[in-house]
């Protein structure tokens, strides 16, 4: 493993300016195998296609950490019987809005969280464990055993190519949860359910979103945790809050497990998903050096607001390179590298994954990269 | 069933001749139990309801 990377990593993370900017890349498996010409759906199923479509991104792009995220299986979902991620006929693993907690089972929610996920919610996310069925044991311990196989396969073969092509650990490194609002909003009630829910009954979403916490603090923070590792926490739907709202139900359990997971010596990997630039002072309100990868924004302001706390990157579309020209992709790169490199505490990262290779000029993405690769200096 | 006669239509069938195994098999159904694992925890909150 590259010494450079690690140490490149090392002081970012302790908030330290690095020899140069720290890059970290996310292509989908389904844009990786646009990119090698592989079939997606034989790639799910059989891991040396899979690997070749992976080398495929390490070869044409350059980054300092292992460049593809690939978690949703469908061998795992499968023998659930899963509502939640279904695959579709090329094979993308497709995300529909569900609801798996009716309205009416709030107040049971806020009595016992845990035990009305496990009863009510679960099986109805996923048919095939209603516990009324002989065999739904078995269906949980095939989905179980599989997550834990095709883990064991995926970290793998990250490790593999990390040491072909020398990179060093990114910020996605396992641990994984939600803010207590948005775990409650995302597969429970769904984004459009919550929005009616926080006007017409407010005391139950903020009494529920509390009952929420404990169950993400537990997710979040391991029995024995590693000190310097950091925990993936998307961010999905307080851009689409009003600000009472959002310091009402989203804001005050957010901040708890933020500091609960740094007080167990982890970091946040927030993912501020849509715009987070009038909620940037909350960012910056957060515990010292988390990393907060954005995806739209005010670049300047949240550079000035949040960058002097928090570690922060993103912003740039791939996508604009298939619209622009070379020179002015590169143009836009250095745009943000002038705005985010000052002071340090900046990484470089797409503002979203790359989902389908189409939707890329790849010869245009290989240069903006090389480019950070080579100027982005300190 | 070697002669492919089918013993049970279903569980509740199955329940109600046998009784005596109900509980067991219902306590082995029952999710609560076997999310107690921290493995498990973090197969159902990090995995299957993220």
């Amino acid at each position: 493993m590259s010494e450079e990377k690690l140490k490149i990593r090392e002081d970012l993370l302790a908030g330290r300016v690095p020899k140069r900017v720290f890059m970290q890349l996310r292509f989908t498996l389904e844009a990786a195998c646009g990119l090698a010409g592989v079939d997606l759906v034989k790639a799910h199923f059989d891991p040396k296609t899979k690997l070749q479509a992976y080398r495929k991104v390490c070869e044409t792009f350059y980054s300092d950490s292992f460049p593809i995220e690939n978690v949703r299986w469908p061998e795992v979902y499968a023998p659930l019987g899963a509502k939640n991620w279904v695959m579709s006929s090329t094979g993308a693993m497709q995300h529909p809005e569900i609801e798996s907690m009716l309205i009416e089972d709030y107040d049971e929610y806020i009595e016992d969280a845990f035990g009305t996920i496990m009863k009510k919610i679960l099986p109805r996310i996923y048919p095939k464990l209603d516990p009324a069925l002989p065999g739904a044991p078995l269906s949980f311990a095939k989905a179980y055993q599989r997550q834990q196989a095709t883990g064991g396969e995926e970290v793998g073969a990250q490790i593999a190519l990390s040491e072909e092509f020398d990179y060093a650990p990114g910020f996605f490194v396992g641990l994984f949860c939600e803010a207590p609002f948005d775990f409650l909003s995302d597969q429970l009630r769904g984004f459009r359910n919550i929005t009616l829910d926080v006007r017409r009954i407010p005391e139950k979403v903020e009494a529920a979103v509390n009952a929420s916490l404990p169950l993400m603090q537990r997710q979040a923070i391991p029995r024995n945790p590693i000190p310097g590792f950091t925990v993936f926490i998307p961010l999905h739907l307080a851009p689409y809050l009003r600000p009472a709202d959002f310091e009402r139900f989203y804001r005050p359990t957010f901040d708890k497990l933020i500091r609960e997971i740094n007080k167990a010596g982890m970091a946040a990997f927030l993912f501020a998903e849509e715009d987070w630039t009038r909620y940037a002072d909350a960012l910056a309100a957060l515990p010292e050096n988390q990393v907060i990868q954005f995806e739209n924004g005010d670049v300047q302001k949240i550079k000035e607001v949040v960058g002097g706390k928090q570690i922060i990157g993103g912003f740039f579309d791939p996508l604009i390179t298939l619209t622009r020209s070379k020179e002015a992709c590169i143009d836009e790169v250095k745009r943000l590298l002038d705005i985010g490199m000052p002071g340090g505490k900046f990484f470089f990262a797409f503002n979203r994954h790359v989902l389908d290779i189409a939707s890329i000029d790849v010869s245009k993405l290989v240069a903006v990269l090389d480019y950070v690769h080579e100027h982005a200096v300190y | 069933m070697a002669d492919g006669k089918v013993l049970y239509e279903n569980y509740e069938d199955f329940q109600a001749e046998h009784p005596e195994y109900a509980p067991a098999w219902r306590e082995v159904t029952e999710p609560v139990i076997l999310a107690e694992d921290d493995s498990v925890y973090g197969f159902i909150f990090g995995y299957l309801l993220i």
